[in-house]
């Protein structure tokens, strides 16, 4: 993705190489001559001295930004930064879902009633939870999961999530 | 034209040599369609999840196979009218898209969700309706 410098940035750019402009012919001339330490106001006229000196070339500063304006330009690449998406649990693990599973169709359906949690509750995104509803009564259509209450063999399974701390509040 | 289908039933409690020949029985209504078995797997003798007529314990044994389209009703028709069985299923298998989990965008505020977004252009594209006839004031008074 290619981006576009703005012109802050070309102007920051700019201000850098000349600052670096003048900063290596200043150092070329502390280098000869060495800085005088006198009284603060003599010392800060030193100092101007130096700047006035240097002429700033703006064509010469324009000709070394075009040069390497090309090697200075930012990389294409994806936004180092950029946060990371929240994930439902099934997208995240990318889990199938499928009617046979008994075991982990069961951990989405209520230990005490036997329904199947909401989505606020289980977590998921609305594709999936549509998915985990349609397997679920697949299941109990074939004869394999019961209708009214959570398999006994289920109940130790770890639990993936809080009923009573759902993601988001209870609609009723 | 041949699909992927995916049958599974229950077999009453019998003995093992009955309900072999009873599951063999259900196979051999795909081949006389013309279609292909891939797999027969068997889940074994399990407790069932509700009484289905008067039996608490089935085999379970799911049938993966190849069929012309035209003869599913036939296999279907064959294997319900079977008395030994308590459940059958059949299921298309096919291949579900991957899902573009969509959580980070529900779980902001309404306004900023792209569904309820959605909502409001559709809600602002639509023609406005006849506005209500404004009232004569003076008859009211």
């Amino acid at each position: 993705m290619a981006r576009k410098l703005p012109l802050q940035m070309f102007i920051s750019i700019r201000a850098s190489l000349s600052c670096r402009l003048f900063g290596s012919s200043a150092m070329k001339r502390q280098a000869s001559v060495p800085p005088s330490i006198n009284d603060d106001g003599k010392s800060h006229n030193s100092a101007a001295r130096q700047f006035q000196d240097d002429k700033f070339d703006a064509k010469a500063v324009e000709n070394m930004i075009r040069t390497s304006s090309k090697k200075d330009m930012p990389i294409d690449m994806t936004n180092p930064y950029e946060k990371k998406k929240v994930q439902c649990l099934l997208c995240r693990y990318q889990l199938k879902l499928d009617y046979k599973n008994m075991k982990l169709l069961s951990q989405f359906v209520s230990s005490f009633t036997g329904n199947i949690y909401e989505k606020h509750i289980t977590g998921l995104c609305q594709e999936q939870q549509d998915r985990l509803v349609k397997e679920i009564v697949k299941s109990r259509n074939a004869g394999f999961m019961p209708h009214v209450f959570k398999k006994v063999e289920f109940f130790r399974d770890p639990k993936l999530f809080d009923p009573n701390n759902p993601m988001k509040p209870h609609p009723h | 034209m041949f699909i992927l289908y995916e049958m599974a039933f229950i077999v009453k409690h019998l003995p093992k040599i009955k309900t072999l020949t009873v599951a063999k029985r259900c196979v051999d209504q795909v081949l006389k369609a013309g279609g292909y078995v891939s797999k027969i797997e068997s889940l074994g003798l399990q407790d069932l999840p509700q009484t289905m007529e008067g039996n608490s314990k089935g085999s379970y044994f799911v049938v993966r196979f190849v069929a012309p389209t035209a003869s599913l009703d036939s296999i279907k028709t064959a294997v319900k009218l079977d008395e030994e069985l308590l459940r059958r299923f059949f299921v298309v298998i096919t291949k579900n898209k991957p899902v573009e989990c969509t959580l980070h965008d529900e779980l902001k505020p309404p306004i900023y969700r792209s569904e309820v977004q959605k909502m409001i252009k559709e809600a602002d594209e639509r023609k406005p309706k006849v506005p209500y006839p404004e009232r004569n004031v003076e008859l009211l008074l």
